[in-house]
């Protein structure tokens, strides 16, 4: 069995599938956070309480703030189950969120059983859950702290109040009218939702870039952290790249102003509909670092094997088929936090891998 | 040939007091009067056994009961009563079943997420053609619009095995006001319950 990290260590995990991202940190002193969900297929358990199962950490005592970066089915898979067992800690979601329009959202959706797999009904068992709990619920919003431990600290970065103003008025347009047929929630664009955060521990930055997208507006997106007077002005070492590396999240500056040169980036692929990232987002990643790595290849999951029959009349019927790679690959970086000069120690499951070997 | 010969026999006006039906002329298989054959169906037979050379060993004539020597015992004598043989009832054999989301929609194609009914399968992506889509469900192809995808063997009266490809959209109800009010109601509840900083 793994060690669980000492109470000096810093510890980040990333884990995804081809589909799905979540992040685990402990901050020191079993301190631990979690961002998003996504499920681990052989066991269907959310892929950071297998880990800190693995490790023998109580997700319950353990475990002191879940957030949920925005509501997309690839961030929030079996967020409920985490905030269920992760008894004693806080919960925080986006500002943009807690408005009449998302609300109805999943009071529409989340009762009905036809819409399931979509994250508007995982949100709804999280907010009946958190309602039964009679917990205080923190919305996350732009320069907002999140968590404070002593010199330990967690701050949002995102979403603007412009962010909350198009993501309320990009809600309600997803609300259905009246004689409309049911139909299911998808996930809109841009994300203005989404929950950036910038994770401090004493002398230690590390930025989390969520899904946030560049809109070029410089009220909204990375535009407008850069700008941000108000943020605390420190560069992160660490850096799990926004939206999957996609060239919609990219900003020259974050590079420049937000972390130092050469960060360790993590970051996950997706694969549904497109491949991110793309052969042009590993390059550009690559030349800004040589320490990007990545939960598994930007890929499609292997070919399911299905009897001469169905294979023969799904060809003749489908245009293109891909399967999705529910393999999750973790990530986990640390730090003893009490050396000096330490340096961070990178591990990784089978399937993830240096960016740079598909840098080719 | 003509079928009037048929119709003017004893036997079916018999058969009519027995069996009193709308439609006057009609050919029982068996006794059941819900087994009946109607008057245009006995026409069309009966004309396309005149035109068509390969009639004695068509399927739609064993799906239909009707014994080898049919067309002679008819000419001679007008009163056929057909035995009924036992048919095996339309029946679809699903080898998978997938549970589709319409993700997006182009000019001739579509997009879907497709999640596996049959086994325990990883989620897939699938593009169709809009041809896949039958003409009563193309008015429900939009997004989030949810199908069933069945591929299996359709087994037909008669014993014919037909491989099949079925899309169907699921005809969701409409949303009510009376749901929608509901949702409002709750919303503003949850969002009065959940406690914020």
């Amino acid at each position: 069995m793994e060690r669980a990290p000492l109470d000096s260590e810093v510890e980040v995990s990333i884990f995804g599938p081809g589909y799905g991202e979540s992040l685990l940190l402990h901050l020191g002193n079993n301190d631990w956070v979690i961002v998003d969900s996504c499920i681990d297929s052989k066991n269907k358990v959310p892929a950071p309480l297998n880990y800190l199962h693995s490790i023998d950490i109580d997700p319950a005592s353990s475990v002191k703030l879940i957030v949920a970066t925005h509501w997309h089915d690839d961030h929030i898979r079996g967020l409920s189950s985490i905030v269920e067992e992760c008894t004693s800690a806080d919960f925080a979601f986006s500002s943009a969120l807690r408005s009449e329009e998302f609300f109805t959202l999943i009071s529409l959706y989340g009762r009905g059983s036809m819409m399931k797999s979509s994250g508007v009904d995982e949100f709804y068992k999280i907010i009946k859950l958190l309602n039964e709990r009679d917990k205080v619920v923190k919305l996350a919003s732009e320069n907002k702290c999140l968590m404070r431990v002593g010199s330990r600290e967690i701050h949002a970065l995102s979403p603007s109040d412009y962010s909350v103003l198009s993501a309320t008025i990009q809600l309600a347009n997803l609300l259905p009218e009246v004689k409309i047929p049911k139909r299911r929630v998808l996930s809109q664009k841009p994300n203005h939702v989404s929950v950036v955060l910038q994770v401090i521990i004493e002398n230690l930055c590390i930025l989390l870039g969520a899904d946030l997208e560049e809109i070029g507006d410089r009220r909204a997106g990375w535009t407008n952290i850069i700008n941000s007077q108000t943020r605390i002005q420190k560069k992160a070492c660490v850096f799990k790249i926004p939206h999957h590396g996609s060239k919609s999240a990219h900003l020259e500056s974050i590079w420049s102003e937000m972390v130092y040169p050469n960060p360790i980036s993590l970051l996950t692929p997706f694969t549904l509909g497109k491949q991110l990232p793309t052969r042009k987002d590993i390059r550009r990643i690559c030349s800004k670092t040589d320490r990007a790595y990545i939960t598994a290849k930007p890929q499609w999951g292997k070919r399911i094997r299905r009897s001469h029959t169905v294979e023969k009349t799904i060809r003749e019927t489908v245009r293109n088929i891909k399967a999705e790679n529910q393999e999750v690959g973790q990530i986990r970086i640390r730090l003893d936090h009490s050396e000096i000069g330490g340096e961070w120690t990178v591990k990784m499951t089978d399937n993830a891998l240096n960016l740079a070997s598909l840098n080719s | 040939m003509k079928l009037e010969a048929v119709n003017q026999s004893s036997f079916f006006e018999e058969e009519k007091q027995k069996f009193p039906s709308e439609k006057p002329y009609e050919l029982f298989m068996g006794s059941d009067p819900k087994d009946m054959i109607s008057e245009e169906k006995i026409r069309s037979y009966l004309e396309d056994a005149e035109s068509d050379s390969d009639y004695e060993s068509t399927s739609t004539k064993q799906a239909m009961g009707i014994s080898g020597n049919f067309l002679e015992e008819i000419k001679e004598n007008p009163v056929a009563i057909i035995t009924k043989q036992p048919s095996i009832p339309d029946t679809f054999i699903s080898l998978q079943k997938w549970e589709g989301t319409v993700l997006s929609v182009k000019k001739d194609y579509f997009e879907a997420r497709l999640v596996d009914f049959t086994g325990n399968g990883p989620d897939e992506i699938a593009e169709f053609s809009i041809n896949e889509v039958s003409a009563d469900d193309l008015e429900l192809l939009h997004l989030g619009a949810v199908f069933y995808w069945n591929i299996g063997y359709h087994n037909i009266k008669g014993g014919q095995r037909l491989r099949s490809s079925i899309i169907r959209f699921r005809r969701l109800p409409a949303w009510t006001h009376t749901e929608i009010q509901r949702s409002e109601q709750e919303a503003e509840e949850l969002m009065k319950s959940i406690k914020t900083e």
